[in-house]
């Protein structure tokens, strides 16, 4: 019954006025031509009522004709009415159209582009390539090519690549970008001798290129030649990049001291905490009044600015804790001095001579013990890397 | 229709169990209340005012009496009329 009456509305329907005339008659002949009339009344001595759809509006006019009378329209109901009506508030309905067009095709358009997953190439590289091949912001969403054509375009269009997934959400287009692996690139390297750094007794000699001049055991002096960068006899000599390892035994000698009385920085384990609002460069204290600072004591200070987005505007907060300090003094006995200035020579030699560096002799030459200090003489002999490159100049005319 | 067809008619009716109007072309009266009335199988309007209504029927007429009647609907063989019914006659 909904359906029909939608139907009806679909159509439109009028309510018609007839006067004066023969309604049996009429009522009959228009019923036995299958014109559908209703809600038929009388209003009236002489004044009949009724509703009919549009299409058959047009028939009745013979029937009227045929009983008499005058028909007149009361009242417009329907779809097609409705249409005039948006027709006489024109710019109403081009509104309304307006309105759907924007927002189609707004949507239609690509707002923003993500990459992801790009170490090494950088983003605005894969942007071009990505414009290049009409993938833009603002372009329109029908006239981007399939996602897999544009993963293979951009996988050729951009080497160092092996994937590029395109992926197209609404109105944002994610890239996906898969780096290829390259292994590492040789250092390129200028011709060169290896020469020692120090002077040494040569524990450990390996040579990759070029010729070593000296062999194990040997001693060299700073600056000797330890792999050469010419090769070959006289006649026909070449000349290459030296490469290789070289390790020997180097002496040190350090005067260590450590004092038998240590003096150390220790919490106490009193603190005091004070807040301050900060407006601009100044400082508000809020909580923590009637606070006496200690006479030794650590502050660590935090400050919160407030954010705005990415701007910090100049308000903020600030929060001082103090803590207080007392220096403490610890007595060392001569041996646990001694101990720990050798533990400090070791590190300071391992610093100076570099990684793979092994102490292969400590040797304390004298001790004394002077002023509540113990001064040490030590021997280290560490065995380490000795080599440094010294670039071979190219001669003119030789 | 003749006698003999009649009562041949008659005699299928009630073997069959078939309703009578559709079989003697009868007009059915559904009355609600006193405010709608549907006829069925009628032969057209006679005449229809504010007050009365008058349908022709296979045999006879019928007249429908009341105040503010409405036909709400109205096909070839239908009437569906919405008022104030007070009275209905089945005239020969």
């Amino acid at each position: 019954m909904m359906r029909q009456s939608f139907i009806d509305w679909l159509k439109g329907s009028v309510e018609v006025e007839l006067q004066g005339s023969n309604v049996a008659q009429f009522l009959n002949q228009a019923t036995q031509d299958k014109l559908e009339l209703s809600n038929i009344s009388w209003r009236g001595s002489s004044t009949v009522h009724f509703t009919v759809s549009v299409e058959n509006f047009f028939l009745l006019r013979k029937y009227v004709r045929a009983s008499g009378g005058k028909l007149k329209l009361v009242r417009k109901t329907g779809f097609p009415f409705l249409l005039v009506l948006l027709g006489k508030r024109m710019w109403f309905t081009i509104g309304i159209a307006l309105f759907f067009t924007v927002i189609f095709c707004l949507s239609s358009l690509v707002w923003s582009i993500d990459i992801k997953g790009n170490k090494v190439i950088p983003s605005d590289i894969i942007m071009d390539a990505a414009k290049k091949e009409g993938l833009y912001r603002f372009q329109w969403s029908f006239r981007l090519q399939d996602a897999d054509v544009l993963s293979k375009k951009l996988v050729t269009a951009l080497p160092g690549t092996t994937w590029i997934g395109v992926e197209k959400v609404g109105t944002k287009v994610n890239i996906q970008v898969v780096e290829a692996t390259i292994p590492e690139a040789q250092q390129l390297n200028n011709p060169r001798h290896l020469v020692a750094t120090k002077d040494a007794v040569i524990s450990y000699i390996i040579a990759q290129q070029g010729k070593p001049m000296v062999k194990k055991n040997q001693r060299v002096k700073t600056g000797d030649i330890l792999i050469s960068g010419i090769i070959g006899s006289e006649a026909h000599s070449q000349i290459v990049v030296a490469q290789g390892d070289v390790k020997g035994l180097v002496w040190y000698e350090y005067e260590v001291k450590a004092p038998l009385v240590q003096k150390y920085r220790v919490f106490t384990g009193e603190r005091q905490a004070r807040s301050y609002i900060v407006l601009g460069k100044r400082a508000l204290k809020v909580k923590g009044y009637n606070q006496e600072p200690y006479s030794k004591s650590e502050v660590i200070t935090t400050t919160n600015m407030l954010t705005l987005g990415k701007y910090s505007l100049p308000i903020g907060k600030m929060k001082e804790m103090e803590q207080e300090v007392a220096f403490e003094e610890r007595e060392l006995s001569v041996e646990e001095a001694k101990t720990e200035s050798l533990e400090q020579a070791r590190l300071r030699i391992l610093a100076h001579a570099g990684k793979d560096a092994e102490i292969v002799s400590e040797i304390v030459l004298h001790e004394a013990t002077e002023n509540g200090k113990v001064v040490m003489k030590v021997l280290y002999e560490v065995n380490q890397n000795i080599t440094k490159e010294l670039p071979i100049v190219q001669m003119q005319g030789d | 229709m003749g006698r003999m067809k009649r009562k041949l008619h008659k005699l299928t009716a009630s073997w069959l169990d078939m309703p009578q109007d559709v079989v003697f072309e009868l007009p059915r009266i559904t009355l609600i209340g006193d405010r709608q009335l549907y006829i069925e199988n009628h032969r057209g309007v006679i005449d229809f005012t504010n007050d009365v209504l008058r349908l022709s029927l296979s045999k006879g007429e019928l007249e429908v009496r009341g105040k503010e009647l409405i036909i709400r609907t109205i096909w070839t063989d239908e009437v569906f009329v919405e008022g104030i019914i007070t009275s209905i006659e089945l005239l020969p």
